[in-house]
């Protein structure tokens, strides 16, 4: 390649997800995160990870995300059960 | 930023930033010793068999497997691979004690065409002595000295991210009837067979070697039941009667999946069943005997769904409790009385990453 940086033959022309964010949901609660404060990202995704069964005798939700220009929200309902969250960028 | 190191693709996003930890393969996770993939089905007082082929074609059941991983960390995603094309698959649980983690999933086609499951975490999460630094190379540091990218390990490049909705009913076309006559057995099964399904278009075109990281949130099930009750005459000459009630109910346990049919760029949000039962109780009164019988089978019924099925799941699922936790890791099933469906109003994010990233043959 004529600039740039190689990794084991492979240019590593492609952009990728690191870990701006992360966190546990155990209770009905909001997050709120500023999209100004992660320098040089421009795209976000949030992953939730369950950590324990789902209780399907018990209606349980999964944890909700949602962001616009300038701010991610995620929410836990009441009726959901502990997750973890990570705020992926690139 | 004003110091540190920060490197972008020719998308224009960031590849790795000394900010932020990168995400990288942690390793592929395998089933446990003692568990093969399971169909529970209901098998308590009055059950009817749910033959191999019945659980096919009439409960569209899938498979449960189980995976786990040894990593100590703190934060886990899974991608799956399917087996074959048009798989359906749904990661149901992810439970986590100590080092230890473990993946529940359910999957069509048969029981030897599980999905391989791999593990990503954060790379400052995985212990140093996971990752191997050579004397070159790119070695990069957060302002805690913690690893955030070294190309000894290749971070997550996702292909694309698609939300993904399950409809909001499972099925909407008939599932049929059954009955009896008054016969004390009954081998009828009504049709649970889902025809509901949401098509999701990505960017992405889907092959042997893409990897899907979801957790779908839907759930729910269908439900049929039907009773009768009566007299028929007995005695000498026919001129006493004699009461007989027959009650019948079955139902089909579903997950929402998600297929990715290869060569295209297409995402099928599907149901597949992960636990079934049927049960059919008939009796008869004694010759003149004037009691009402409905009603002792209708308390049967409501009971049987709720109690006695759980221990018939837990004996299904007995090989899926990881010896040494004490967390439950036996997904939970539920038995329903009616056609119901949870959680469909919140869509899932598939990421969809490529196995040749990361030197997984």
């Amino acid at each position: 390649m004529a600039y740039g940086i190689q990794v084991d033959g492979l240019n590593l022309t492609y952009s990728a997800f690191s870990v701006v964010a992360k966190g546990s949901l155990n209770s009905a609660t909001t997050v709120n995160l500023t999209k100004n404060n992660y320098d040089d990202i421009t795209e976000f995704e949030v992953v939730f990870t369950p950590t324990g069964i789902r209780d399907t005798s018990d209606e349980e939700l999964r944890p909700t995300s949602s962001q616009n220009s300038s701010t991610i929200t995620i929410t836990q309902p009441s009726n959901g059960t502990p997750h973890q969250y990570l705020v992926l960028g690139r | 930023m004003s110091y540190g190191v920060v490197a972008y693709g020719t998308d224009s996003k960031v590849t790795f930033h000394s900010n932020y930890s990168s995400v990288v393969y942690a390793g592929q996770m395998s089933v446990p010793s003692g568990v093969s993939p399971v169909q529970p089905t209901y098998t308590g007082d009055h059950h009817l068999a749910l033959s191999s082929s019945l659980r096919d074609s009439n409960y569209d059941m899938g498979w449960i497997t189980q995976y786990e991983i040894t990593l100590d960390v703190d934060y886990m995603v899974p991608f799956y691979c399917p087996d074959h094309d048009n798989q359906d698959v749904a990661i149901m649980d992810i439970i986590n004690e100590g080092t230890k983690w473990v993946v529940n999933l359910l999957f069509s086609g048969t029981s030897s065409q599980a999905p391989d499951v791999y593990a990503f975490a954060p790379l400052t999460e995985l212990p140093s002595s996971s990752v191997t630094l050579s004397d070159y190379g790119i070695a990069v540091y957060d302002s805690g000295s913690n690893l955030v990218f070294t190309d000894n390990k290749r971070p997550l490049r996702v292909d694309d991210v698609v939300t993904i909705s399950h409809s909001n009913s499972i099925k909407t076309n008939s599932k049929g009837t059954c009955g009896t006559s008054g016969h004390s057995t009954n081998t009828c099964h009504v049709d649970f067979t889902p025809n509901q399904s949401s098509t999701i278009s990505g960017s992405t075109t889907n092959s042997s070697s893409k990897l899907y990281s979801i957790v779908p949130s839907a759930y729910g099930g269908l439900a049929y039941t039907n009773s009768a009750s009566g007299t028929s005459s007995c005695g000498l000459f026919g001129l006493i009667s004699r009461p007989w009630a027959w009650s019948y109910k079955s139902w089909a346990s579903f997950r929402g999946v998600v297929r990715h049919p290869r060569n295209t760029t297409n995402h099928i949000a599907g149901w597949e069943g992960d636990f079934g039962g049927a049960a059919h109780q008939y009796v008869q009164g004694d010759c003149g005997f004037s009691g009402f019988l409905g009603a002792l089978i209708g308390a049967f019924l409501a009971v049987f769904t709720g109690g006695a099925a759980l221990l018939v799941i837990s004996g299904a699922l007995a090989g899926f409790v990881i010896a040494g936790l004490t967390t439950s890791t036996t997904p939970s099933l539920k038995a329903y009385d009616t056609d119901e469906t949870f959680d469909t109003s919140n869509s899932a994010k598939l990421m969809i990453t490529d196995k040749t990233y990361y030197g997984i043959s």
